[in-house]
This record gives structure tokens, C-alpha cells and sequence, in this order.
């Protein structure tokens, strides 16, 4: 047995002084001096044990023997040199789950995740987790598989199904040579009172998990718990100086109201904290202030906010803030390396790819392949994203296998560039990426040294100290999992993404801690700034479920079974709460508590249980509160802290002016439509020649739909087939045309969405089968296909102006001595164009055509059929989505006809003026232009005013 | 109205929150444990605001005055002080942890946290929201293309033909491969098996002798002995659909369905031997058609079970649960039969339920709740209760498949169920 020994140090003074003082005294020895050497020092965590030391250090000049946290404490007492290894446990629960029948297994996961190693071992990591948690209280699965029985407790299956895995799981190690650790533990507990644990003091431990307390109790040595309470306050804690559940419930905390802000949101609790911090941005004197953030919606907002803050006008150094828990390796370059390589690997296409190469270091290291491998189609100055995003915006790609579509029509200079970055990569990948596609499943380990040196040779000459700690936790962890080759053939194979997603979740439980900055405030958790020596104590998120934390319900162990197996409760958590506030409060000159209102999403906060252990006036005063509308935060906080400028601020929305241009020489015929849709657009597209940018597509847009169904028919009209009357014939043609030209145009592989509308144009192409059979009966013949026609000329008074344009199709009919313009349409809307592209009572200012298309396409095609001797006929092939291919003819008197080229040289004219401000027919009502013209930005002043009536 | 089990119909702005968070302080001031008394809603928002009213009111009867009189009045204690409002808030300000005032879809996850093996839910399994889950659906209908090839493609082609407007193709895609599977999910098998074949279909032999016995039929003759005009041209038209083999106008043609249905055209009637053709030619028509319907609903049902295959697997993989999932993957475990083990994983005896906008239930939601609700009607300790207010007419929540005709039936399953109509607004 120990021989235990309370010392009340009071706790009007920071512990880590108090603790220090008693320390020296303690340990001092005769002559002067202080000699700890033989002391273990357990703190309940790192932050308070390492202040300790420094303390000693620094105020006494003494050495302390060892600190440790209690975890480490548990785990020097209970080691053994063939203590299993994280991965070889996770591995061998999974091996040990063969043993239990399909109704035990039942009992433990759900069928589906017996196909799944990733899951399996996921499920196998959550039993390791339980198995630890149990053994820290001392309690094995089949102490609680008792526990169940005995009190008669649900869940008795499970409890036996965990009890027999654990047997066949242990017997899995001890085949190995390797001992379970949370076996080990609860046996080294059970015969504490052989072990030797030497001079042990305890420092601020007042929750003692149920395997320490047994150590310390049964264990030979001596421990002295030091205790930050003042001396006639026992009846709050146990022999050990853990804090007493029943008797800190009746406790009352006194807090001055004033010391208590109550703000809105995370946001407003951020301010306030920097507020409270530096109050005019300064930073305070190092060590001076230190900032508790237990809530991840507040600490987001205060690091933004510390990132923004303007440095004071006097020259002092700005307020600056440093998490002390750093960032999770997940989240480091490296570790967002491994996530899109991942993501990229699951599912191989352009979206993933170009993710991919937005990653810095990737598009370093394809720059630096291309080098060694000498291929100089990758110079310094060129912009791979640029060339990537541009050909993403071109084409429709799916799966990525090295082959770029486009063919002929495709920019060789970019398909050499994209093959070189796809190359980089590939070579990158390395094993990870074999002949153009993820390479086959393997066991977990030997993935280990090709994603590692992924890794490396990605991130190789970084200097950037977290990067760098990221690196080696990702060497050290994979190292770690490359011990699974031990099991042989009996290691689960999976693909090289599932390989990634195991690594990158044992990666998520590693913090890199970000580099130190003496100068810098640091935010740490809630129960790390209790004991801080800091004169202020800025303790933030002070609400129901920040503090104390929520414990999420533990399914396996619920509250009745820890009841029932005498281990921690959710009454000891509020005990160790209520006391580290009630020493915070007492131990600091200063300390301010911030509470929110609402989450981030607006949904309600309430006051922390914390606040509210006071006399019911008290709490029914706190509550209120957070019920006062408009906020009474009691007191007022003053300013908020200044923020720097975020840049050049645009008073007002304005319409892009018009500039001095050149007056136009030559339009297109499809230019009038546009102009008198809107001039404005006419100038942003046709003058200063500006372009949407597309976004990543993932399916042909309506206009790229066209495209693809004009190839096909501008090809079928050079086949063999033109002639054929034959619909069979023609449908075999226009599948064959169409099947090369998706080849050509989206590769082997199409996204989803293109498949399925090439397989919706197949429809319209039957359709056109049916009707060119027909045609080809009645006697047309193709004359000519995307026919160039000779340029017209327009003379309005202003000059003159040329139009372009290409027919689609020209037809001949020589039996009728008629030759036919057509312009193939797919849009479902289009049956109705024709009709409407003439209207005689139009009231617009630009005439009765909306489209001048036909009538400048006859007068184009004029001097052709004079040629041929033949009447003019014009129309539409309407071809649909449901296959009933139409021909629409345009039936207007020739009078009409003329007076369409009137009206083509009266706009002529008014592009030659440069008239461009007018609204025009129909202004886009979306994209980018309708936002340069502010549509749905600005409201036209009868809609803006009374618009409702 | 006092009784243990209330509900409470009314429109909007009589009332019905009141009503709700008064009974709700009149068992916390009766010294209930907070942790029995589970009140359900459907918005973080509304949770929020009912445990504002309680705190609001309790506050302001323990300053006295008309607030103390309104909370007598409410919870119908003459006897109750300011002292006991204030000690009341007191107790539950220090037990706000174990007040579970949640939405219906929090109660449902810690139900199937607590549930998570048994009912099938993947290791570290998480609600997922909109866009990832439009992302899981698309990479389920890749999956099923990739798989099914163009058998898969076909029925898609044909919903996505019958779309309107001019949405996208991936998003018609979705659209109507989400409108199958939801339906699916609903109904099962029977919601494709409501169509079933109909005799009388002809082969192409049976098809050309029934022409050319209609076209040598007689026709119905005018008074005159000349063949009726109009019976004329409804016989060619007829011949030209059947000839062009046009089985949908066929089976909408009025002239044949006369003949069929044993009718009149035009006022005279068909002379046997061509009503005989006719009917058969028309039940023709009928039988294909419905035997293309048949076939249509078999490739959508098809199209349903490999979607929910894949789109299974993928959220299984990835642990992407919806809170749409929950109160059917719940119900393949009957909770009726494991209530003790609920109660034991919740880390809670209910002893009391409260149930806010009720009409925004769902079917499979209430399904859940309903052995609980059962039991508590059932008790014979006479010591449970159960509250619920909503009004059938102001459901909000029919994107989820609110259903408002529950709470009307409530009071026909459950008769000790007391239920009251408020209709005074206070709006």
C-alpha cells in the first residue's frame, strides 16, 4: 500500500507557483539546494506539467526526475516489451472476427461491413477504442460481459460475442509473440500491490481514471497529491485529491457578473475575446493573457479574426494568436496531397485530375519530371492550370487514361502539353497508377512504401517546419501499418484509394503543432488554461455542451453500465468541471468568461451548467441573459478590434461604359439576331470580343449537343449513303459516323450524362433517317454541306458592311428546278421559330424580322441558284428529342423577303453608328452578360419602387 | 382538459406552442425529471424557441406579478409561488443537459447511434447533406450505366423524353431516376405490378385477317340505303392507324372503343360482323399498349432496385447516411420488442412524450415513435403522458413526406386519446 499524502495548497495563487514552492521545500536538502530527481511528477496534462518544470527550473534551480500525464504514467507502469503495436491489434481483431460464428458477428457489426476490410477495420478500431477505454478503469470485456449478466442488462448477446472475440483475439497475439496492451493493463491493476511505483506527486489530478487510482492506492511508494484548494475544503475531494461528485453538486461557484460577457455568435465571442485580449489590437506582454476556446466554431472565428487584425498606429507589435493544438496531419500539404490522390484514384476523372494538379507541390513536381525526363513542352512560363482549365472548358472528358480527345481538331501543341502533365503525374503516382488505371488490390502494407515515397518525392525540398512534422508522422505512421506484413497471407488486400483513406484515418488522429511564436496569444482547450500562470484568463464558449463537452452517447457502454461497473460518470465530468472553474476563478487576478447565444447556423446556445451552479436568483439572473432582446451583455465590451482593409472597395455597381472602338468591316449572319436581342451584348461579344468562361462540363450544353449532331450529318453527307433512299442504310451510316465522332469528341469512357445524350442523339439521328429516306424518294439530292457563301455586302448611308455566312445544308431538286436551304435545328423550342422569326405588326424599333437569317441566307445563295436555274426554297430540319424529324419551311412573299434585307441594312447602319446602349428585343435574363447589364442586380425603378403592385 | 393523453388541432396563431410549453412546465414543476420528458419538433430553431418560452415564463413568475398569475392559470395551480418558479428554473438551469427538447431528426439519430449494428449502419457513419448526396446519386447512375449498359440507358431515355423545361440532363437524370426510386422505396414491388397484361393480342397473321374482314364488313347505312358519311371516314381513319400499326391511337380511338364497349356510333348501331372485327382490333390495340406499360414499369422497377443497389453500396462505403434513411433503416429492427434495450442505450426512461407541429410527421417517422406512443397509452401506472399539438392544414414539410392525415387519426386509433379543437387566434 502507498502511503498517501494531501497537501491543500490554497488557490488564491496559480497553481503552477503554489505546486513550485512546495516542491522546493519538499525536496530541499541539507546545505541548499533541491534534489527531485527521485520524483515522478503526473500532471493531468502536458501544458501544466512542462510549466511546472520551467518553474523549478527557473525559481529553484531544480531538476525534476520525470513528468509524465497520467497516460504515460499507466503506460510506464504497465509496459512490456512485446506490447502489441496499433496496427497489428486493428489487424488481429479483424483475423480474430473468423472465429465467431455469423450470429456472433452479427452482434458486433453489421453484415455488410464483413466485405469491406476498410470498414472492418474501422469496426476493429472502434473495439480497440472501447478495450481501452474499459481497461483505463481497469474493466475487461469479460468484467463488463459480468457486469451485464449480474445486473441483469440489456445487451448480454454482444457482450458475449465481445468476451469470445476478445479470446480469439488474444490468442491471435500470442501467436505472433505480442501481448495485448489493454490486456496487460487490467491484469498489471489487478496485482498493483506488487508493483513498485516510487515518489509520486500528483499536481491539479482531480479526476483519477479507475486503473491510476488503483496503481496509486495498492502500488508501493509514496504519493503526494497536491491539491489547489485551501486547507479546511476537504470534504470536496477523495483521498487522492480527485474532486468529489456528490459533494461539488451542492457546490455554489461565486463569479462577479460583471465577469461574464454574454455575445451573439462565435463571431461576437471571438471579438470579445481579442477584445478582452488586447483591447486596442496590441499585443499584450508574453505570458500575460491566455485564451480557452473549447468550441471549434469559436476558435475558427478568432484564428480568421487574428489574421485580419490592423497593427496598432503607435508602432507596438499587433495582437497575434497561435492554436496550441495545432492543425490535424490531415490538413497539411502533405496530407492534402494523400486526400486528392485518393479522391483521384476512387474515381480517375478530369474533375479529380485537374484537383489534382491545383495541389502546389504536384504541379511543381510534374514541372520537375517533364524536366529530368527532358521534354521542353513544359517551359517556366507555362500555366498548365490554364491549359488544363481551357481544354476542360473545350471538351467533355470523363475517365482519364492518358488519352486526350478532340483529335484532329484539337490544338496539338495542348494535346502534347496535357500528355506531358499526364505523364508527370502518372510517374508520380508510380505503383499507385499502372497502364492508365488504379492499380489492382494488394495487401494494406504493401502500399506503405509507394505512398511514402509519393509523399517524398512530392513534397521533396520543402523547409516549412509543419510540413516537414507532417511528413514524418505520415513516415512514421505508415511505417507502423507496414507491419501488417506479418500476417502473411492472412493481410487484407485492398486498392491503392482504400490503402490511402486507412492511412489518411490513422493520419487524423495527429496534431502538428504550429511553429511557436513567443509573441503570439495562444488558444488552448478549456482544462489546459485552468492552471495557466497567466495573469489573464480570457475562458470562451462557456455554454451547455462546450463545457462541460458533450460526451457523445457510447453505445456500447452507456451510463447504466458504467454505473454498474463503478467507472467514471457524467457526474464526476461536472464535478471536475465546477472544480478546475472554481480554482480558475480563485487562482487568477483576471478572468473573463465569454458565452454565446447562437451557433454559427443561428441555432440557440444556453449558458454552461458552469455558470449556473449558483443560488437560484443567480442562475434565474444568467439565464435571463440569454433571453434579453435586444442583448444586455453585462458589461459592454467597447469597440470591436479594427480589422486591416480587405482590399479596394467599388462604391456602386456600374455598367461597363462604352470605349473609342473601330467602326465594324464584317458581321456574321447570326450577328443581327444577336444585336437586336441587345446592342449592349452585341458590343461586350461582337466588339470588344468578349467570352463566357465556361465551367468545368460535365454534359454537353445545348449548343454543344448541335455541334456534335451537325458533324455526324455534315459527314454522313460525303458517305455513300447521301444517295440512299434507304432508311436502314442511312441509320447504319449515322451510327457509325456518330460512334467515331464521340470517340473522337469524349473518348472511350464518357461522363454519364454525355452517354446517355448520345444515346438520346442516336434517337434524333433514327428520326433523320426516316425523314432523308423520304427526301431521297421524292427526288432532293445533297448538294452541299456547310457551303461557304460568298460574302454580301450591305450599303447603308453610314458605309458598308460585309456579312458572312455558312449553310448547313444545301438540297437540289432538279426534276422541280428547286434548290433548298436548310439549317438543321435541335433545340425543342425551335418548331415555333420560323414562324416567329417574321411579324408583320411588330411594334420593335428594329423592324418586323427578329431574324434576318433566311432572307440573308437567299440573297447569299442567289447567285447559286441562278447557277443551277432554280427557285429558292428555305426552312428548318427540325430534329427533336422525340425523333420526329420535321422539315419547316419558310413560306414568305418575296416582298417580305426584301424587305428583310432593308431591315439587315438599317441595322447595318446602327452598327456602323455604333448604337449600342438600346435594351434591345430580348436582354439575357442570366450569365454573364445579364450581370454586366445588372439584370437581377439592379431593378428597374418600377419594379424597385411599388413593384409589388 | 386534463386528461394523460391530449391532442391538440388548431390553426396557426391559437395557441398551440403555448399550449405546448405549458404542459411541458407544468411537469418540471411538478418535479419530473428532466430526462423523462422527451419534446419533439422539427427545426433546431423551434427546439431552441420552446426552451426560450419555458426559461421566459418560469423568469417571469418568479418575479411575481402577472406572470406568476398567467403560469397559475396555465398549469391550473392556484398554490404555486414565485419562490417555486424561481427554485424550479434553478433545478432546470443546473439539469439543462438532460432536457430533451430535440427534433424529430436528432431523436431519430441518437436512436440509430444507439442502434447502429443492428440496423446496419456503417463504422463512423454520419448525416450527409444535399450536395453530397446529388453527388452520391450521380455516381450511383454511373454505376448503374456502367454496369447495365444500354439496358439500363433505355428506360432513362424513355423518362427523360417525357421531362419538360430545359433543365440539364444530369438533372433531368436525377429528377427522374430520384421520382422511380422514390416511389420504389415507398411502394416496393407493388407499385409496378399495378399494371398487368390483358388478353387479345393479335399476331401480325390475326392482325392482316382482321383488316381485311373490316374492310369487307358492312357499314351502318342511312335511311337512304348509303353507307353514313361519318361512319366512312371513321372507318378509313381507323384502317389507317391499324395499317400504320399505331396501337396508341388505336386504343383511343372512339369509333373502335364504341365497337368494343358494345355502343352506338352516331347514333346507329354496328352490324355484328363488324362490331365482332372492330372489338377485336380494339382490345388489340388496349392489350399492346398496356403490355408496353407493363414492360416500361418492369425496366423502371428494374432501374429502381440496381439504383438503391448502388446508391447503397456508395453510402455504405462512404458512411453517408440522409436523415430520410433513418426511420426505415430503424424499422427493419422492431424496436417494439427491444424498448428496454432503447431506453437502456438512450441513457433514458421516457416516461412522458410531447409532440410539436405534428402534422409535419412523416409515415416511416411515425412508424418509429409509434410503439412508444403505444406504450405509453397502454401504461397502466397511470403516471405517463402524451401531448401533441399540429394543425392538418398547415403542413410544411411535404417535401419529406409529411403526412398531416396522422394526427387526424390519431384520436380513432388511441380512443383514450382526448383531442380538442382551438380556435380562437390570438394572432
Amino acid at each position: 500500500m502507498a502511503r498517501i499524502n494531501r497537501v491543500f495548497l490554497g488557490w488564491d495563487r496559480p497553481l503552477v507557483h503554489t505546486a513550485a514552492e512546495h516542491l522546493a521545500r519538499l525536496f530541499k536538502v541539507p546545505g541548499g539546494g533541491v534534489d527531485c530527481s527521485t520524483v515522478t511528477l503526473i500532471a493531468p496534462g502536458g501544458r501544466l506539467g512542462r510549466q511546472i518544470v520551467e518553474e523549478m527550473a527557473r525559481s529553484h534551480r531544480a531538476v525534476l526526475g520525470e513528468f509524465l500525464t497520467i497516460d504515460r504514467f499507466v503506460s510506464r507502469v504497465c509496459h512490456s516489451p512485446r506490447l502489441a503495436p496499433d496496427w497489428i491489434r486493428r489487424l488481429a481483431w479483424v483475423r480474430a472476427a473468423s472465429a465467431l460464428s455469423t450470429q456472433e458477428r452479427a452482434a458486433l457489426w453489421p453484415a455488410a461491413v464483413q466485405n469491406s476490410p476498410v470498414q472492418l477495420l474501422s469496426m476493429a478500431q472502434a473495439i480497440d477504442a472501447a478495450a481501452r477505454r474499459l481497461a483505463g478503469d481497469g474493466v475487461s470485456f469479460e468484467d463488463a460481459r459480468g457486469a451485464v449478466v449480474e445486473k441483469d442488462l440489456p445487451d448480454a448477446e454482444r457482450w458475449s460475442a465481445l468476451s469470445l472475440l476478445h479470446g480469439a483475439y488474444a490468442g491471435q497475439l500470442g501467436a505472433m509473440g505480442f501481448v495485448d496492451p489493454w490486456t496487460h493493463r487490467v491484469d498489471t491493476g489487478r496485482r498493483a500491490s506488487e508493483l513498485e511505483i516510487g515518489s509520486v506527486v500528483l499536481v491539479g489530478v482531480v479526476e483519477l481514471p479507475g486503473l491510476f487510482r488503483e496503481i496509486l492506492r495498492r502500488g508501493h511508494g509514496e504519493v503526494t497529491t497536491l491539491i489547489a484548494a485551501p486547507p479546511g475544503r476537504e470534504d470536496l475531494f477523495d483521498e487522492l485529491g480527485g474532486a468529489d461528485p456528490s459533494a461539488w453538486q451542492q457546490e455554489r461557484i461565486v463569479i462577479a457578473d460583471a465577469a461574464i460577457h454574454v455575445v451573439e455568435g462565435p463571431v461576437q465571442q471571438a471579438q470579445a475575446a481579442l477584445v478582452l485580449a488586447g483591447g486596442d489590437n496590441a499585443a499584450p506582454r508574453p505570458d500575460a493573457v491566455v485564451i480557452a476556446v473549447p468550441d471549434e466554431e469559436v476558435l475558427d472565428a478568432i484564428e480568421r479574426l487574428g489574421r485580419s487584425l490592423e497593427a496598432p498606429s503607435d508602432g507596438r507589435m499587433p495582437l497575434k494568436v497561435r492554436s496550441a493544438a495545432g492543425v490535424s496531419a490531415v490538413m497539411t500539404p502533405p496530407g492534402r496531397l494523400l486526400r486528392l490522390v485518393g479522391e483521384f484514384l476512387a474515381d480517375p476523372e478530369f474533375p479529380a485530375f485537374s484537383r489534382l494538379l491545383r495541389h502546389a507541390d504536384v504541379e511543381r513536381c510534374v514541372r520537375r519530371a517533364a524536366m529530368q525526363r527532358g521534354d521542353s513542352i513544359i517551359r517556366e512560363e507555362t500555366n498548365l492550370l490554364a491549359a488544363l482549365d481551357a481544354y476542360g472548358a473545350d471538351h467533355v472528358h470523363g475517365r482519364i487514361d492518358g488519352m486526350w480527345v478532340g483529335g484532329k481538331r484539337e490544338d496539338p501543341l495542348r494535346t502534347s502539353l496535357l500528355t506531358a502533365i499526364y505523364q508527370g503525374v502518372a510517374e508520380m503516382l508510380s505503383a499507385l497508377w499502372m497502364d492508365g488505371r488504379p492499380a489492382p488490390a494488394r495487401p494494406i502494407s504493401a502500399w506503405m512504401s509507394p505512398i511514402v515515397a509519393l509523399v517524398r518525392l512530392v513534397s521533396a525540398g520543402s523547409v516549412d517546419e509543419q510540413e516537414v512534422a507532417a511528413m514524418r508522422v505520415i513516415d512514421t505512421t505508415a511505417r507502423n501499418m507496414h507491419e501488417g506484413a506479418r500476417f502473411g497471407d492472412l493481410e487484407p488486400q485492398v486498392p491503392p484509394d482504400a490503402a490511402i483513406r486507412l492511412l489518411l484515418g490513422e493520419l487524423s488522429r495527429a496534431q502538428i503543432p504550429a511553429p511557436f511564436d513567443p509573441e503570439a496569444v495562444e488558444l488552448v482547450g478549456w482544462l489546459e488554461a485552468v492552471h495557466d500562470p497567466a495573469e489573464t484568463i480570457i475562458l470562451t464558449g462557456m455554454n451547455e455542451g462546450c463545457a462541460p463537452r458533450e460526451a457523445p452517447a457510447d453505445p456500447l457502454v452507456p451510463e447504466a453500465l458504467r454505473q454498474a461497473l463503478g467507472l467514471s460518470t457524467r457526474r464526476a465530468t461536472l464535478a471536475r468541471d465546477l472544480c478546475l472553474l472554481t480554482q480558475a476563478v480563485h487562482g487568477h487576478p483576471r478572468v473573463e468568461i465569454i458565452a454565446g447565444r447562437r451557433r454559427v447556423d443561428g441555432s440557440r446556445l444556453w449558458p454552461s451548467r458552469l455558470l449556473l451552479a449558483a443560488d437560484d436568483a443567480t442562475v434565474a439572473r444568467r439565464i435571463g441573459w440569454f433571453l434579453a432582446d435586444p442583448i444586455e451583455s453585462p458589461p459592454p465590451l467597447g469597440d470591436i478590434p479594427k480589422l486591416r482593409a480587405q482590399g479596394p472597395t467599388r462604391d456602386a455597381f456600374s455598367v461597363m461604359p462604352i470605349e473609342p472602338h473601330e467602326a465594324l468591316r464584317e458581321v456574321s449572319v447570326t450577328s443581327f439576331k444577336r444585336y437586336m436581342r441587345s446592342p449592349y451584348e452585341f458590343y461586350l461579344r461582337e466588339v470588344l470580343a468578349l467570352e463566357d468562361v465556361p465551367p468545368l462540363a460535365s454534359e454537353l450544353e445545348a449548343r454543344a449537343f448541335g455541334d456534335f449532331l451537325h458533324r455526324v450529318l455534315e459527314r454522313f453527307a460525303g458517305s455513300s449513303s447521301a444517295r440512299s433512299s434507304d432508311e436502314g442504310a442511312i441509320f447504319g451510316e449515322l451510327r457509325e459516323l456518330a460512334a467515331v465522332e464521340a470517340m473522337v469528341q469524349f473518348g472511350h469512357q464518357p461522363p454519364t450524362a454525355v452517354a446517355v445524350q448520345l444515346e438520346q442523339a442516336m434517337y434524333r439521328l433514327k428520326g433523320f433517317a426516316r425523314w432523308q429516306a423520304e427526301r431521297a424518294r421524292d427526288g432532293w439530292e445533297i448538294l452541299h454541306v456547310e457551303w461557304k457563301a460568298p460574302r454580301l455586302t450591305l450599303h447603308p448611308s453610314e458605309g458598308e458592311l460585309r456579312v458572312k455566312g455558312r449553310i448547313d445544308r444545301i438540297d437540289i431538286h432538279r426534276a422541280r428546278g428547286e434548290i433548298a436551304l436548310i439549317d438543321y435545328k435541335s433545340g425543342e423550342g425551335d418548331k415555333s421559330a420560323i414562324k416567329g422569326m417574321y411579324r408583320a405588326a411588330s411594334t420593335s424599333l428594329f423592324g418586323p424580322w427578329t431574324d434576318l437569317q433566311l432572307p440573308l441566307y437567299r440573297a447569299m445563295a442567289s447567285p447559286l441558284a441562278e447557277q443551277h436555274r432554280a427557285k429558292i426554297v428555305m426552312g428548318y430540319v427540325w430534329l427533336p428529342k422525340s425523333g420526329e424529324v420535321e422539315w419547316l419551311e419558310g413560306t414568305w412573299e418575296e416582298s417580305v423577303l426584301d424587305q428583310g434585307i432593308e431591315q439587315a441594312e438599317e441595322l447595318a447602319g446602327r452598327m456602323l453608328r455604333g448604337e449600342w446602349m438600346h435594351t434591345g428585343n430580348a436582354t439575357p435574363t442570366d450569365g454573364p452578360t445579364a450581370a454586366l447589364l445588372g439584370v437581377s442586380i439592379i431593378l428597374p425603378e418600377s419594379e424597385a419602387e411599388g413593384g409589388e403592385e | 382538459m386534463t386528461g394523460r393523453y391530449r391532442g391538440i388541432l388548431a390553426s396557426a396563431g391559437t395557441g398551440k406552442t403555448y399550449a405546448l410549453t405549458t404542459q411541458l412546465l407544468a411537469r418540471f414543476l411538478a418535479g419530473e425529471d428532466p430526462s423523462s420528458i422527451f419534446a419533439a419538433t422539427f427545426t433546431r430553431t423551434a427546439a431552441g424557441e420552446i426552451l426560450d418560452r419555458i426559461l421566459r415564463r418560469l423568469c417571469a413568475a418568479a418575479r411575481g406579478g402577472e406572470g406568476l398569475a398567467d403560469l397559475q392559470r396555465a398549469v391550473e395551480r392556484e398554490d404555486l409561488t414565485a419562490d417555486d418558479a424561481l427554485a424550479a428554473l434553478g433545478t432546470l438551469g443546473r439539469s439543462l443537459d438532460r432536457v430533451s427538447i430535440w427534433t424529430l431528426d436528432a431523436f431519430l439519430v441518437r436512436v440509430a447511434t444507439a442502434f447502429a449494428v443492428e440496423i446496419g449502419l456503417p463504422p463512423g457513419w454520419r448525416i450527409t447533406g444535399d450536395d453530397e448526396d446529388a453527388q452520391l446519386r450521380d455516381a450511383a447512375i454511373a454505376r448503374v450505366l456502367r454496369d447495365g449498359g444500354k439496358d439500363a440507358i433505355l428506360p432513362l431515355l424513355r423518362m427523360l423524353k417525357k421531362s419538360e423545361g430545359e433543365r440539364s440532363v444530369r438533372e433531368s437524370l436525377l429528377g427522374s431516376v430520384n421520382a422511380v426510386h422514390a416511389l420504389h422505396m415507398a411502394c416496393g414491388d407493388s407499385a409496378w405490378e399495378h399494371v398487368r397484361p390483358i388478353a387479345g393480342l393479335l399476331d401480325d397473321a390475326q392482325i392482316a385477317a382482321a383488316v381485311d374482314a373490316a374492310q369487307r364488313a358492312p357499314l351502318a347505312m342511312t335511311k337512304g340505303g348509303r353507307p353514313h358519311a361519318r361512319w366512312v371516314t371513321a372507318h378509313q381513319k381507323l384502317m389507317d392507324i391499324v395499317l400504320r400499326k399505331a396501337w396508341g391511337p388505336l386504343a383511343e380511338n372512339g369509333y373502335a372503343a364504341s365497337a368494343l364497349a358494345g355502343g352506338t356510333y352516331y347514333g346507329l348501331d354496328f352490324p355484328e360482323e363488324l362490331r365482332e372485327v372492330l372489338a377485336r382490333l380494339a382490345q388489340h390495340g388496349r392489350a399492346f399498349i398496356t403490355g408496353e406499360l407493363v414492360k416500361q414499369n418492369e425496366a423502371a422497377r428494374q432501374l429502381a432496385e440496381r439504383f438503391e443497389s448502388a446508391y447503397g453500396d456508395l453510402k455504405q462505403e462512404r458512411g453517408a447516411i440522409r436523415f430520410d434513411d433513418l426511420p426505415r433503416l430503424i424499422m427493419n429492427e422492431d424496436l417494439a420488442t427491444v424498448r428496454e434495450e432503447l431506453y437502456y442505450r438512450l441513457d433514458a426512461r421516457i416516461r412522458h412524450v410531447l409532440l410539436d407541429e405534428f402534422q409535419d410527421t412523416s409515415v416511416a417517422q411515425f412508424r418509429v415513435l409509434e410503439p412508444m406512443l403505444a406504450e405509453i397509452v397502454s401504461d397502466e401506472t397511470q403516471e405517463r403522458t402524451l401531448f401533441y399539438v399540429g394543425d392538418p392544414k398547415q403542413s410544411l414539410f411535404g417535401w419529406r413526406d409529411a403526412e398531416p392525415a396522422l394526427i387526424s387519426r390519431m384520436g380513432e386509433w388511441w380512443p383514450q386519446i382526448q383531442t380538442q379543437k382551438l380556435a380562437r387566434s390570438y394572432r
